[in-house]
């Protein structure tokens, strides 16, 4: 039962209330998802609206996200719109609808990780996050989740998205447009001056757990063109090693089967 | 906390539980209605600071300052509002009880875009499930507004 809430007027102030209050105090962004379902041990909800998170920055190499940005402003930023083929822009208008994403904040969004069509375009085109957990910090938003799971405190302050110029792709499949995924995949992909792919990241979310990188499948196209042998290896590749779980959405094997569809899909687009 | 409703400025004692939708319905804008009270429905859409939201998922205590209108400041003077007038005409209203909502979407959108193409007026719409109508009216009810108020500017 929430009974106490706070608005923090900065990242430290928050930071210090987050490590005097403990398990009962959750950091809240746009509050769509806290506010239904906060966890039954937290009684205490500190707001960060008013810690100075706003705002959508871009320099030479990156765009800068702030964590209390909302989905619609990411959804209007021309410079989001312009990198790894759109893809940002493309995922958000399949994400719920204009009423969560005019309140869902991305920090709020990444903090929780699970049920995202986000996490996996952003796993996908190599995004950081930044966070502060006594002194500012970034890293890759991979490893932030791969480590995360000791629960220590920390307030994720913004993300960052590499601007050096990757195509990228993303499909969602679920019963109807407005309905969280059975399964979603992005890729990001990187070429050489040969066009021979240099690096590429295929990322499967709603597996149902957590999104994660599918390490073998990415590496079958490092070094050859994205054509239809090459992208048929890393679908196979994708199908063969997805860790995926049956809930009531879908079967494990249905998602095994959408996995390899997705990849193709995906691929196939950033070839074209 | 303070925050203003269609207008009106009101300084009110909020449950840190309490959602924007609950609080609403207490001040007696009971054109907020509660459909799902789980941010799935878009019957309580409101908008804040000129946005819409879902106002079930939306905390109370979030709103403090903002500035809120809710489907009852449409009206003016007892004159229906375009939008108002719109949906009535073209049948977009059946049961009426997610009415309201598809409003305040409606309204967010031609306050952006004043000729909005069908998907974007899809798009718009697509927080905002309906059981009745199966969106064709709803749908043409807003293009319809778009076009009496783009004539109304013009004229």
């Amino acid at each position: 039962m929430i009974t106490d809430y706070v608005r923090s007027g900065s990242v430290e102030e928050a930071y210090g209330l987050l490590t005097s209050l403990g398990a009962r105090a959750r950091l809240m962004g746009g509050g769509t998802d806290l506010s239904l379902h906060p966890p039954a041990e937290v009684d205490t909800l500190i707001d960060l609206s008013g810690a100075s998170l706003g705002g959508i920055t871009r320099d030479d190499t990156s765009i800068t996200i702030g964590a209390t940005v909302t989905l619609t402003e990411m959804l209007e930023s021309e410079p989001l719109g312009g990198v790894w083929s759109g893809v940002v822009h493309t995922m958000l208008r399949r994400v719920a609808s204009p009423l969560h994403r005019n309140a869902a904040s991305i920090g709020g969004h990444l903090a929780r990780g699970r049920l995202s069509d986000v996490v996996p375009v952003l796993l996908a085109i190599d995004a950081s996050v930044r966070f502060y957990d006594g002194s500012p910090k970034q890293m890759p938003l991979g490893e932030f989740y791969a480590t995360r799971r000791n629960r220590r405190p920390l307030v994720v302050t913004g993300v960052q998205i590499p601007t050096d110029d990757g195509r990228a792709a993303f499909r969602k499949f679920a019963r109807t447009t407005y309905d969280l995924a059975i399964l979603n995949v992005a890729c990001g992909v990187r070429f050489d001056d040969e066009r021979a792919v240099s690096s590429a990241k295929i990322v499967v979310g709603e597996r149902p757990s957590l999104a994660v990188e599918l390490i073998e499948s990415s590496r079958a196209l490092v070094g050859r063109p994205l054509d239809e042998d090459s992208i048929a290896e890393a679908a196979g590749a994708a199908k063969q090693t997805v860790d995926v779980r049956s809930d009531p959405r879908g079967s494990a094997e249905y998602r095994r089967h959408l996995t390899e569809v997705l990849v193709r899909r995906c691929l196939t687009e950033v070839a074209s | 906390m303070n925050l203003t409703v269609n207008g009106l400025a009101f300084d009110v004692e909020v449950v840190p539980s309490e959602s924007l939708l609950d609080l609403l319905r207490r001040l007696g804008f009971k054109g907020v209605k509660n459909g799902c009270d789980n941010g799935d429905c878009g019957a309580c859409a409101v908008l804040i600071d000129g946005r819409a939201v879902t106002s079930c998922d939306y905390p109370a205590p979030a709103a403090g300052g903002t500035s809120i209108l809710t489907v009852e400041a449409l009206e003016h003077d007892g004159e229906l509002h375009p939008i108002q007038a719109a949906f009535l005409d073209t049948g977009g209203v059946q049961c009426g009880f997610c009415t309201p909502g598809m409003m305040i979407s409606a309204f967010e959108l031609l306050s952006r875009v004043p000729d909005p193409s069908d998907e974007e007026i899809k798009e718009a719409l697509r927080g905002n499930l309906c059981r009745c109508t199966g969106y064709v009216k709803p749908l043409e009810a807003v293009r319809v507004a778009a076009d009496r108020m783009r004539e109304a500017a013009d004229g």
